[in-house]
């Protein structure tokens, strides 16, 4: 599986967001680090089919981003993302799966399946206006794999998880990358050492770095602090 | 084999535990979802309150036409903007609850959801005004296409403000602004008759049935925009 990004732009009125990236991604991965405001979310949200791109393209083995077959491979967690009231964990699974095509007896397995593994599984029949924000947060994670997808993007997936859940996490994603491509943002660069096996990094809307990180190449925080020009803590 | 046997069998030997379950479903055919499917499970996601809305001004309707034998040309009139404004916060639920990015990423994205929504919505509110037509005529003192345009032109006229201001603002407040407008054009409407009752006559028909033709066309108009934009996300 190959999702080819080829000099992929997004220009508004007087602001370059997104400035002619080019990716090849295969199974595995990749943290995409940058500060706010460096392109990340503009980046994932033209992955996803949810902005038309200036220019460029993203195929994933051949098939346009525009497609609904693209679709039907993606799964996609959102920084911020809402819900319609009254639902509860389990009414949300269900009309999250039938939008992305699973017929109802597979739905329900499915979300049963996935808020066990989020342990999530007790509070199924409570609305989520009773959770709390890494509740939602794990209910966002486990929507983003309903369809089992082989594209899994994630912007800002462990934003309010404890640090528990944060390692738990972390062991989905790593087996998630052995089967398909992740590509998940975080400012937290710890997680992107503890997961991905390629780094990603962005700034000003372009790519810096594009590679493993190991410890030959050093601390990566301090090349993230040096790059993004922050003062490290001592 | 035997029943026995076979009761014994399941006993004694212990099934190995499941290995690349995971690898094994995704190489599984499973059976997606059809289009036709797809908008029929969406029936269950309007929300009740659009389908009781609908529900309440035919039981008023039928009530007061057939068991009272009034004129109710006027009261469904002015009832009828709350109609148009249920079936144009349907489509706008996405941006008032913050659903909008997820439904755009999956396979049925959001101009799907859109266009099944606004199809039932569309159908259902096609078979209210063939029912509710012959309804107010029945003891009304107008022509049939004049009931038809007193019926239809507050509802188009509700429908093409409410997709505008749903097309250009976004987040909770939409909502509400949108019944707002429903509000003033339902009592608008009550106004309009009462001040300018001559505007009523027979002599006027063309023109309300002009109005309504403009309505109807700027109402599509609105639709094809709300439509067009829900293949991309504004940025905010």
């Amino acid at each position: 599986m190959e999702l080819n990004i080829d000099r992929l732009t997004k220009q508004y009125k007087n602001k370059i967001a997104v400035d002619r990236v080019s990716l090849q991604l295969h199974e595995g991965v990749y943290g995409l680090l940058g500060a706010n405001g460096a392109g990340k979310t503009t980046l994932m949200r033209m992955l996803c089919g949810i902005l038309k791109p200036t220019g460029g393209t993203v195929t994933l083995d051949g098939m346009d981003v525009s497609t609904e077959e693209y679709r039907a491979l993606l799964g996609y967690l959102p920084q911020d993302f809402g819900y319609y009231p009254d639902f509860t964990g389990m009414d949300f699974l269900l009309y999250l799966a039938a939008l992305k095509g699973l017929p109802k007896p597979q739905a329900k397995r499915r979300a049963q399946e996935l808020l066990q593994l989020v342990s999530l599984e007790n509070q199924a029949k409570h609305k989520i206006k009773t959770y709390s924000g890494g509740m939602k947060q794990r209910l966002g994670i486990a929507q983003a794999l309903l369809n089992r997808p082989k594209l899994l993007i994630l912007d800002e997936p462990t934003a309010g998880l404890d640090p528990k859940e944060r390692v738990r996490f972390r062991n989905l994603i790593a087996d998630l990358g052995k089967e398909s491509i992740v590509l998940l943002s975080t400012h937290i660069v710890s997680d992107i050492e503890h997961i991905a096996d390629t780094v990603v990094m962005m700034k000003d809307g372009q790519v810096i770095y594009n590679g493993a990180w190991d410890d030959s190449h050093g601390d990566l925080e301090e090349f993230y602090l040096r790059e993004f020009d922050e003062e490290g803590l001592e | 084999m035997r029943k026995k046997e076979r009761q014994a069998l399941q006993r004694v030997f212990a099934a190995p535990p499941a290995q690349r379950k995971e690898v094994f479903l995704q190489r599984l055919p499973m059976p997606a979802l059809s289009y036709r499917q797809f908008i029929w499970g969406q029936m269950s996601y309007i929300r009740k309150w659009t389908w009781i809305v609908s529900a309440v001004l035919f039981s008023v309707a039928w009530c007061s036409a057939v068991w009272l034998e009034q004129d109710i040309v006027w009261l469904v009139s002015a009832l009828f903007p709350f109609i148009a404004v249920s079936a144009v916060t349907e489509g706008a639920k996405s941006d008032i609850h913050g659903m909008t990015e997820l439904e755009m990423a999956a396979r049925f994205s959001r101009k799907s959801v859109l266009l099944a929504r606004m199809t039932i919505l569309g159908i259902l509110h096609a078979v209210l005004l063939c029912l509710l037509v012959p309804l107010c005529w029945l003891h009304g003192s107008v022509t049939i296409l004049q009931t038809g345009a007193y019926l239809l032109v507050p509802y188009l006229l509700t429908t093409v403000l409410g997709l505008h201001t749903t097309r250009t603002l976004h987040g909770k407040e939409t909502g509400y602004i949108c019944m707002a407008e429903a509000a003033l054009v339902s009592v608008a409407n009550v106004v309009f008759r009462s001040l300018f009752a001559a505007m009523y006559l027979p002599l006027h028909s063309n023109r309300w049935l002009l109005a309504c033709v403009v309505l109807a066309l700027l109402t599509a108009y609105e639709y094809r925009k709300q439509i067009n934009q829900t293949e991309e996300l504004t940025w905010n």
